[in-house]
């Protein structure tokens, strides 16, 4: 089988002379949950937005399951943006209903599961709810999707320590063998145990793509050490 | 409920000592069926592979055992359970004596603390 | 899923736009039941209370008209703007259907509640106003009014009710994607984008108004130095609806082609 994602001599600029992604080549096997750590502006939202084709290569290109970004990999990339892109007049359920609508592979009755067990109810209007119960509905919608590649930027950011678990266990728990988590984060000594691998970027490329243990064999660290070694001010 | 993991060790191996330490421990008895890897990595929180790559290397070393449909099991071993057992016991022993060479104290005297606490414990 | 796109579509523009109308033909009927049809019965029979209360319903009247002409076109850019390039964009983009489907379903539900605002608009007017001995007065002089129109009384009203609906029509989309090309272009800037697509809309409408503007000037001189006869009026209005539809063609068309490749190649959300 072809690797899930590959990334051909990428590079992307804003046309302001400076480079977010320079020449990265990337590829990705299935059925592993990969770590994007990098401080901010190192280009992780620019690639993730560039695998969800909301932004196009100045130079390079991306494939998904062998497609450029477009109709057929947005069928199997389900993504969770930094950003809540919630209708604030909508209720919980209006989102099911339109997600249902244009993804053949959600699954209701898991996304109805999940917010039962986070005590959302269908009838709550989106604006009513508070910043971080919106961003648990839109991990929930997200994560009740049988997709292929999941893009998941921050998703641990600004919630607290029992969410967070929630969170991750949500991730453990419904995502399929076959399927892969590419999950940007600048916390990563909280997610660093459910990681099969991590990438590092600095100023637009990849300057470690290691697996977690391996990088613990050989270090005698963490990634987490390593990390802040590696990005020390 | 996620299991104390240290961060500079393989987090593999570290799996493998915990499973191991409930197999020695009785948690898990001769014979019994494991929960799944999905389960287990779950209540680990850790990444399902690695759940995976521990439990196969318990596989390798006899103490687990799995079977095409129906999942994995401790092993019927009884034998090998003990003297695991055993091996873990002497490893904590050379440990306990290395610690307390390393306070300075003699043969004796170990032995003199150690029957002092062992009666301690008994009272208690 | 080109029908779903445009159901959501629709389910958030008539969110405002069918209360601003249905708000407007209610005081249009008032106005007519309370005030109009009296003053047409028998002229001064108002007291001063009467007076008041009209001047308000009146008033209202043409907040509500005011609102339901620039209402939607605000309602459809704000609805454009918000589902395509402010935070929902990230899930409107991500949607497994090709950016030609997001605008042409934001194209169709846009066009198709310009053409209700002007119907609902005009109906509102006639509903105010409308009474027998106006269409009477209309029925007399039926061939003038429309010689004066630029109908000489040789074309039938199956050719002039197709040519009107064609007119409203083309210049409903063109108005709708001149509003969503406005949008697009004020993207391209990295700050201050809302205001670059008010820059660009009236960039482009005085451009337009400047080009019918020239041509317009020209026409008329070119048929008034060659002959002025009975004909003259025709020549001009009937050249001038055909390059009016023409114009707007070319505008729809355009605007959509550039909007597209904008969305295509451009996209760059916030």
């Amino acid at each position: 089988m072809k690797p899930i994602l590959e990334c051909y001599g990428l590079s992307k600029t804003y046309g302001n002379g400076q480079w977010a992604l320079s020449n990265l080549n990337l590829s990705l096997e299935r059925g592993q949950i990969v770590g994007l750590l990098g401080p901010n502006g190192s280009g992780k939202t620019t690639l993730i937005k560039l695998i969800n084709d909301l932004l196009t290569p100045t130079e390079g290109s991306i494939q998904i399951n062998g497609n450029l970004p477009g109709v057929e990999t947005k069928k199997i990339v389900s993504y969770l943006p930094e950003r809540t892109y919630l209708t604030p007049s909508w209720k919980v359920r209006d989102l099911i209903f339109y997600f249902e609508d244009f993804y053949e592979d959600f699954r209701r009755d898991r996304a109805q599961q999940m917010l039962e067990a986070l005590g959302i109810g269908l009838h709550a209007r989106l604006r009513t709810l508070s910043k971080g119960t919106r961003e648990k509905v839109q991990l929930v919608m997200v994560m009740s999707r049988d997709a292929s590649l999941y893009i998941l930027d921050e998703p641990i950011g600004g919630v607290d320590p029992a969410a967070r678990d929630y969170i991750l266990n949500t991730i453990l728990t419904n995502y399929n063998e076959n399927a892969t988590i590419l999950l940007s984060t600048h916390l990563i000594s909280d997610i660093e145990n459910i990681l099969d691998r991590v990438i590092f970027l600095q100023n637009g490329q990849i300057v470690l793509n290691a697996a977690v243990d391996e990088v613990r064999v050989e270090q005698k660290k963490s990634v987490d050490m390593l990390f802040r070694e590696v990005f020390r001010c | 409920m996620t299991w104390n993991l240290d961060n500079n060790m393989p987090i593999y191996l570290q799996l493998m000592e915990r499973i191991q330490r409930d197999i020695i421990s009785g948690r898990f008895g001769p014979g019994d069926k494991l929960p799944s890897v999905r389960e287990l990595a779950v209540e680990a929180a850790v990444n399902p592979n690695t759940m995976q790559k521990a439990l196969s290397e318990l596989e390798r070393g006899g103490l687990v055992y799995s079977q095409r449909t129906s999942g994995r099991f401790i092993t019927e071993d009884e034998e090998l359970i003990k003297e695991l057992k055993k091996e873990q016991a002497e490893k904590y022993l050379v440990e306990f004596m290395e610690n307390m060479r390393s306070l300075g104290l003699k043969e004796e005297e170990i032995r003199a603390l150690f029957e002092d606490a062992w009666k301690g414990e008994k009272r208690a | 899923m080109l029908g779903k796109l445009i159901k959501y579509d629709f389910k958030a523009l008539n969110r405002y736009l069918i209360a601003i109308h249905i708000m407007l033909l209610i005081t249009a009927a008032l106005g007519r039941f309370l005030f109009v049809e009296r003053l047409i019965k028998n002229s001064g029979g108002l007291s001063d209370m009467g007076m008041v209360i009209m001047t308000l319903l009146i008033l209202l009247y043409v907040i509500l008209f005011m609102t339901a002409l620039f209402g939607t076109l605000l309602v459809i850019s704000i609805h454009f703007y918000k589902n395509l390039y402010s935070d929902e964009g990230y899930l409107t983009h991500t949607l497994p259907v090709s950016r030609g489907r997001l605008l042409i379903a934001k194209t169709v539900s846009g066009s198709v509640w310009m053409l209700i605002d002007v119907v609902l608009v005009i109906m509102s007017v006639l509903i105010l106003v409308l009474y027998q001995p106006m269409v009477r007065e209309f029925s007399a002089h039926k061939d003038e009014v429309l010689i004066a129109m630029g109908f000489p009384s040789t074309v039938g009203y199956g050719k002039i009710i197709s040519l009107i609906i064609v007119l409203f029509v083309v210049s409903a989309v063109a108005n709708v994607m001149m509003l969503y090309v406005s949008i697009a272009v004020g993207q391209l800037f990295s700050n201050h984008r809302v205001m670059g697509a008010i820059a660009a809309y009236f960039s482009i409408n005085t451009i337009l108004s400047v080009v019918s503007g020239v041509v317009g000037a020209a026409y008329s001189v070119s048929v008034i130095t060659n002959a002025v006869d009975e004909t003259f009026m025709y020549q001009l209005y009937s050249k001038a609806y055909i390059f009016g539809i023409v114009l707007e063609l070319i505008l729809a068309v355009g605007s959509y082609l550039v909007t597209y490749l904008l969305m295509q190649k451009k996209l760059n959300l916030n």
